[in-house]
């Protein structure tokens, strides 16, 4: 589904990502975790085409070439960012963004009853009020609100590849069990392929991640499954980010 | 509030509320008690606003390839609320004059543009003569674009009297790339994306101007 070979990035000529390799096959679940500033994000953005990027390599999503698409086109193919921050956009409403959304990917919305029943259900779902349907995009939500807010946008559009860039960050206990379980139900709804960027251990606790990597020194070190971010929960990245096949002695 | 079709091109407004929906290309208006006025379109206008008036003018206006021209004259006493919205196409020219020689003047004077396509140039000008006693005179210009280029604000603030508060705000704002970055992100093509944001910052300006009210 998503295959990422010996990829460079670079930003105002400073390289923040060499030699990076990743593949994520349908229906699973990856977490990416490293240190702050080790290019986490970065790659988040890259795959959704931001322009601010100078990159090489080879990235192939649903057997296209993902860095021949716009951010426009991978989002059609299916791809989905829930940025760290969500942008807030005044004056335009939820139900204004996504009724667009869904008739530029060609799903058409002509039921305006329909749209909007399925989408105050998804309101409810979330425990979101109702008016969050005519609220503007993110503007003056609380922190909590708009992670919630771009989980409204996930449910409507149906993505099949989702990236969570820290998701969880700024997010209460009980918001955070909201959104982790929202996210469950989805994969259990729609199967998607899951890249999640976290530090906490209470999302990946539940998402449970098939396979896990260590970004450091612009590159994936390690790989392995949901037992090494138990490990670097425990000790940190510093025993945890020796290559495969590196021992303490 | 009445809605009505202006002919004539001197018009006379007294305690009221009224909506013209069109009106002619030169028009005088001369206003006197609370006057609240509505429009759709502003070709050429004199206002004249009579002592202890207090007018409050909303203008929310298409203009394509056009050149606008509005001036207030303030007598003793007066308060001028005025808000514009404006969409445009084309090549546009929007001057706003306000002369001030007289005491106790209130002149709020608020302008929004969204660019469609094309451009505008904005002249707002605020005349405070010396013989202004007690005034207070606001210009604040705000412009949404996609191309700063297109857009120019000569805000002109000429000041003769030391007892006048004076301000002005002139700010042309581009499309913000990240708010671009995140509606392609979720399908939706840059043009589209474009006019959501700019269709956006209109309202959202009018919606602020609506709690206010």
């Amino acid at each position: 589904m998503l295959k990422i070979e010996n990829v460079t990035v670079k930003s105002e000529d400073k390289v923040i990502l060499e030699n990076f390799h990743l593949e994520i096959q349908p229906g699973e679940i990856h977490a990416l975790m490293g240190q702050n500033g080790a290019g986490k994000s970065t790659i988040a953005k890259v795959l959704l085409r931001d322009s601010h990027y100078d990159v090489q390599g080879m990235i192939s999503f649903h057997n296209k070439d993902l860095l021949a698409m716009n951010t426009t086109d991978v989002a059609r193919e299916g791809m989905f960012l829930v940025m760290q921050n969500p942008i807030e956009i005044a004056g335009v409403s939820n139900a204004e963004l996504l009724r667009t959304a869904l008739n530029d990917r060609g799903k058409n919305t002509g039921n305006i009853l329909e749209f909007h029943r399925e989408l105050t259900e998804y309101c409810k779902r979330l425990e979101l009020p109702t008016s969050f349907v005519h609220r503007d995009v993110n503007f003056n939500m609380s922190g909590g609100e708009k992670k919630k807010n771009e989980l409204l946008h996930l449910w409507m559009l149906k993505p099949n590849f989702l990236i969570l860039d820290e998701i969880d960050s700024g997010l209460d206990v009980d918001s955070l069990k909201l959104v982790a379980r929202s996210l469950v139900e989805y994969y259990e709804a729609y199967h998607p392929s899951i890249l999640v960027i976290t530090h906490q251990k209470t999302l990946l606790d539940i998402l449970k991640p098939q396979f896990v990597h260590v970004l450091k020194d612009k590159h994936i070190i390690k790989s392995g499954d949901f037992s090494l971010a138990e490990q670097i929960f425990q000790d940190g990245f510093g025993a945890s980010t020796m290559r495969n096949g590196e021992t303490n002695e | 509030m009445n809605r009505i079709i202006v002919e004539q091109e001197e018009v006379f407004l007294q305690d009221e509320s009224v909506f013209f929906t069109e009106i002619p290309n030169s028009l005088v208006l001369h206003v006197k008690g609370n006057v609240c006025l509505a429009l759709t379109s502003i070709h050429h206008m004199e206002v004249y606003l009579e002592k202890g008036s207090h007018f409050l003018l909303e203008a929310f206006v298409f203009m394509k390839n056009q050149t606008s021209k509005i001036v207030f004259h303030n007598e003793d006493d007066v308060v001028l609320d005025f808000h514009l919205s404006c969409l445009y196409e084309g090549e546009n020219t929007l001057e706003v004059n306000s002369l001030v020689d007289k005491e106790r003047v209130r002149n709020y004077i608020r302008v929004r543009s969204v660019e469609r396509f094309g451009s505008l140039l904005i002249k707002a000008t605020g005349e405070i003569l010396e013989n202004t006693r007690d005034a207070f005179y606001l210009e604040d210009i705000q412009s949404l674009t996609t191309h700063q280029e297109r857009v120019k604000i000569i805000p002109n603030l000429l000041v003769s009297s030391n007892e006048a508060i004076c301000n002005h705000n002139a700010t042309i704002t581009h499309v913000r790339e990240e708010e671009l970055f995140y509606l392609r992100g979720l399908g939706i093509e840059e043009e589209k994306a474009t006019q959501l944001i700019k269709d956006g910052f209109l309202k959202s300006i009018l919606q602020i101007e609506e709690i206010k009210k």
